[in-house]
């Protein structure tokens, strides 16, 4: 019991050192960008110096959630898991509707998408959108299965 | 699934938090598993046992 507690403290402790460690990452990430945009000649070496950050992040990220996993009770995880499943696939069949619309209607972009948006911003609005239905769908899903179980 | 968990915290006098504490569990969890809208894993359940002292089928009792 008191190792778990520990444990705890520990995750949390960590957790803001990561924070720490993201924003550095953060940080170097924007400068080197920028770099890349003044010194073409160096753009090649930002590029790879921006994804390095960036997976970097991800795996201090994927670590963090191995360690919460691990000290999170059975109903935490439970109710998360529920909610991966239910709620993430909720989300990507309501994402589906303006993926289908779009596909299926080029022209309804004009419309929809905001005006003077490039391709590579229409991707990236694209794929910000579909993440975003998830998360919702996810959040809406755990907050029920704590409600139905108070 | 039907439990004692209440009457068997409450012979105790301990509040769900203390239970959650025992069981190194959320209060959350707690709840949910008196009210019977949330059933433990086995070795949750074996956990309630023991610190009980009772065996699980004293404790839980299945509806059907």
């Amino acid at each position: 019991m008191a190792g778990q507690q520990l444990a705890r403290r520990r995750l949390v402790v960590t957790f803001w050192a990561s924070l720490g460690v993201a924003l550095f990452v953060g940080v170097l990430a924007g400068v080197l960008g920028d770099v890349g945009r003044v010194r073409p000649e160096f753009a090649v070496y930002a590029l790879v110096a921006v994804a390095l950050g960036v997976v970097a992040a991800m795996v201090l990220a994927f670590w963090l959630c191995v360690r919460w996993w691990r000290v999170a009770d059975e109903a935490a995880r439970e109710a998360h898991k529920w909610s991966w499943y239910w709620g993430g696939t909720a989300g990507l069949a309501l994402a589906a509707v303006p993926f289908i619309l779009l596909h299926t209607m080029p022209r309804i972009a004009e419309v929809l998408l905001p005006v003077g948006m490039s391709t590579p911003q229409a991707v990236v609005f694209g794929m910000a959108l579909l993440g975003g239905f998830q998360l919702v769908g996810y959040g809406l899903f755990w907050a029920g299965w704590w409600l139905a179980r108070r | 699934m039907k439990n004692r968990l209440k009457v068997l915290r409450a012979e105790r006098d301990w509040s769900q938090a203390d239970l959650a504490q025992r069981l190194d569990v959320s209060r959350q969890t707690i709840n949910a598993l008196e009210t019977g809208k949330y059933d433990p894993s086995l070795p949750l359940a074996f956990k309630i046992a023991r610190l009980f002292g009772q065996p699980i089928e004293a404790i839980f009792q299945d509806e059907d």
